[in-house]
């Protein structure tokens, strides 16, 4: 009888526990505090992370890495963990060589809610990094943990990635650089910043483990095949660094380029910086110091600016290579008067002889033939005064008065026809002159050859930004150029390649009027003349050493062809012409 | 009639069997109870335990896909322009002239190809992920490929007899 009495006390005991484990799960399910439990569940149930897609890389044309990305570390501290402060600041000091003090001061911040994790260096180097990791897992590991060793315990270690540029100011002009927010600045980086950084993605990861899903796959950024190409730049880059020096220039800026595809090959502009310390910005470039002169910098280019005038005189049939013209030394137009470089008059030419003596009188003339509305109206078709579309950040549009504007007068049709009163970017004439290289189609110059995304690489193909001239117009003149370096013996030539170009000595305006002693000394060439493959502009910003182009951006362009054609594996015409046959 | 009697006769000498049986059938239940809940543990750590595998997994992908970044970087900076020059001319080489160069013709090559880092199509799907059907398919659907396989065996043997 006892024993019943205890089974069915014992029954009704479990049974009544049951009933209050369920009583109470449901009053927390649906009781008056359940809401409050589940916003309070659901807010730590997840974490925030944002999931930032690596930069895409930036490769030359042969897929030489022109920009990728470091490893590079965040230390931090949890203040809840930290044994020994000393230690740690000891450690940090010794290693990055940051503040002992410092370091020691907010490693003692005393922890609390506000105060959980500190940061104590970013973008630490891998190797730095990794002498304190070895030395945290030493003493984790109880086989190597020396006894009585001091403490790193609490340090954090967080890698993420960091741009980096292999070839250090190697192309910077170009590239530009991106800050540790990842925002491009200036050249490729900037230009493309949208299509390299990707797109970041927040989403929220289950801290239940449970609940582990996945993480969506973000993308990297996309990478870019740009049309340099490493050699031919690096080479540009020295050739450049050393007749700025010789010729005591101010800066100097050189771009190659593929006439017929508009693919630039080199594009080298003083001064450079090394991308990786981009923060010396403000030093490298003071004040208004441009990036890169080749796109943002626009200047009056003198005589090379011949080849636009007697382009569109020859094309509009104002006149014929051989026409005649008598130079006496002076034209007036426009209530001026037009002199020669050297003011003297030249006597009988025809247009060849003009180009070939590079005479601003006959050009004013053929400005004047032309009328102004026609000159302009090839002008505009070349495309100055405006932005040729090169994928650079920071392009400038030059300035082209034209008639009707109020800083127009008809002096400016003279002076114009050579050079002077217009403001040009070296990019603007390469693409001008790229009419005149191949066959009157002008091509519109670009650097990204291709793009690779998502697995694929998309080809970018060669735009064209008219046909301002006729191809017969084109080789005539090309011929005429041809002609003209020949028979003046310039040192513009290279041994075994027929040359076609143009000098430039143009005067630099200041607040007093033009001044002859600084000029802008330039050069624009392209060859092989049956074949073009290269198209050359050369600037030297105010050569000391001599204020002509033609002993100084000449020489320049043909110390630069000669290697620029074993680069190319260009050989020379005689070569080519046994190759092609009878 | 005398059985039931017996039975009666036996639960007055010994109730506590009756309630041994109730012990039973209660026991049983709790034994029952703590296999399910036994076994949704074991089902719900091994879930834990593959979604930290998961998670440990995934930032391992993180870590060496960022590694692999940065040795691309490490093997450009030490095949620069500027190093491998230097290296160049270490080893005694100069830079070629154009006089110092022998074009010979090779018909057929039309120079070197320029950096195909990926293919410029998607070629016949070989870059994406195929899983096998084995991995995809429902219990149905598989129960319905091997009714489907069967009837073609049994059509075969069929066939093969007459």
């Amino acid at each position: 009888m006892s024993t019943s009495w205890r089974f069915s006390m014992l029954g009704f005991g479990l049974a009544m526990m049951g009933m209050a484990i369920i009583g109470m799960s449901a009053w927390l399910m649906f009781g008056p505090q359940a809401q409050t439990f589940r916003i309070q569940g659901e807010l730590y149930a997840v974490e925030p992370i944002e999931i930032r897609p690596p930069r895409g890389q930036v490769y030359d044309r042969w897929g030489a890495l022109l920009a990728g990305n470091v490893t590079v570390y965040e230390i931090g501290v949890n203040l809840h963990e930290v044994q020994d402060a000393k230690a740690i600041a000891r450690a940090v000091n010794g290693v990055l060589g940051a503040d002992y003090y410092e370091i020691l001061g907010r490693v003692s911040i005393p922890p609390g809610p506000d105060a959980i994790y500190i940061v104590l260096a970013n973008y630490v180097p891998a190797d730095k990094a990794q002498i304190l990791i070895d030395y945290v897992e030493e003493q984790r590991d109880p086989e190597t943990a020396k006894p009585g060793a001091p403490s790193l315990a609490g340090l954090v270690f967080s890698r993420h990635l960091m741009r980096s540029y292999p070839e250090k100011d190697l192309a910077s002009n170009v590239l530009g650089f991106v800050n540790r927010e990842g925002i491009g600045y200036f050249g490729i980086e900037q230009y493309y910043q949208d299509l390299l950084a990707g797109e970041p993605r927040r989403i929220l990861v289950p801290v239940d483990p449970s609940r582990a899903a996945d993480l969506p796959d973000v993308p990297p950024g996309a990478s870019l095949v740009l049309t340099l190409d490493r050699e031919i730049q690096a080479m540009v880059e020295e050739q450049l660094d050393l007749a700025v020096q010789f010729y005591g220039a101010r800066s100097g800026t050189v771009v190659i380029m593929d006439p017929e595809t508009g693919e630039i090959l080199a594009m080298a502009s003083t001064p450079r910086i090394d991308l990786n310390e981009y923060w010396n910005y403000q030093e490298v470039y003071p004040g208004s110091t441009p990036f890169n002169r080749s796109v943002s910098k626009s200047y009056e280019p003198g005589s090379v600016f011949k080849i636009i005038t007697v382009a569109a005189a020859l094309d509009s049939g104002t006149v014929r290579p051989n026409s005649k013209f008598f130079d006496n030394g002076v034209f007036q137009i426009g209530g001026i008067t037009i002199r020669n470089w050297n003011g003297a008059a030249w006597g009988q030419q025809d247009i060849t002889g003009c180009l070939q003596h590079s005479l601003n009188v006959c050009m004013a003339w053929l400005g004047s033939e032309m009328k102004a509305d026609l000159f302009y109206r090839y002008l505009r078709l070349f495309g100055f005064g405006h932005a040729t579309g090169v994928d650079l950040a920071g392009e400038a549009t030059g300035r082209l008065k034209e008639p009707g504007d109020d800083d127009w007068y008809e002096a400016d049709l003279g002076t114009n026809t050579f050079g002077q009163g217009i403001a040009v970017t070296p990019v603007q004439m390469l693409m001008a002159v790229s009419a005149v290289a191949n066959d009157g189609q002008m091509v519109v110059p670009h650097l990204v050859r291709a793009m690779v995304e998502n697995g694929r690489q998309y080809e970018f193909h060669t735009q064209y930004a008219g046909q301002p001239i006729r191809p017969e117009t084109a080789r005539t003149l090309t011929a005429m150029l041809a002609v003209s370096l020949e028979s003046e013996a310039s040192n513009a030539l290279v041994p075994g390649y027929r040359i076609a170009g143009k000098t430039g000595t143009a005067e630099i305006p200041t607040p007093n009027g033009y001044t002859s002693a600084i000029t802008n000394a330039s050069f624009v060439g392209w060859g092989p003349v049956d074949d073009p493959k290269f198209l050359v502009y050369v600037w030297l910003e105010e050569p000391s050493a001599s204020i002509w182009g033609s002993e100084t951006a000449a020489p320049l362009f043909s110390q630069i062809v000669q290697r620029l054609v074993v680069l190319l594996n260009l050989p020379p015409d005689e070569i080519r012409a046994g190759y092609a046959g009878p | 009639m005398e059985r039931s009697i017996g039975l009666i006769q036996a639960y007055r000498q010994a109730p506590w069997r009756k309630q041994l049986q109730w012990i039973g059938l209660f026991a049983a239940v709790v034994v029952f109870l703590a296999l399910v809940a036994g076994g949704y543990l074991s089902v719900t750590a091994r879930a834990a335990q593959a979604g930290r595998d998961v998670q440990r997994l995934q930032a391992q992908i993180r870590d060496l896909e960022q590694s692999n970044e940065s040795l691309r970087t490490q093997l450009a900076e030490l095949t620069s322009a500027r190093l491998m020059e230097q290296r160049a001319e270490e080893l005694g080489f100069v830079p070629a002239s154009p006089q110092a160069l022998t074009y010979i013709p090779v018909p057929g090559y039309g120079g070197r190809p320029g950096a195909a880092l990926a293919p410029t199509r998607l070629a016949g799907g070989a870059s994406q992920t195929v899983l096998p059907r084995e991995y995809t398919m429902s219990l149905f659907e598989w129960a319905q490929d091997l009714i489907a396989l069967l009837a073609i065996q049994t059509g075969a043997q069929l066939g093969s007899g007459q």
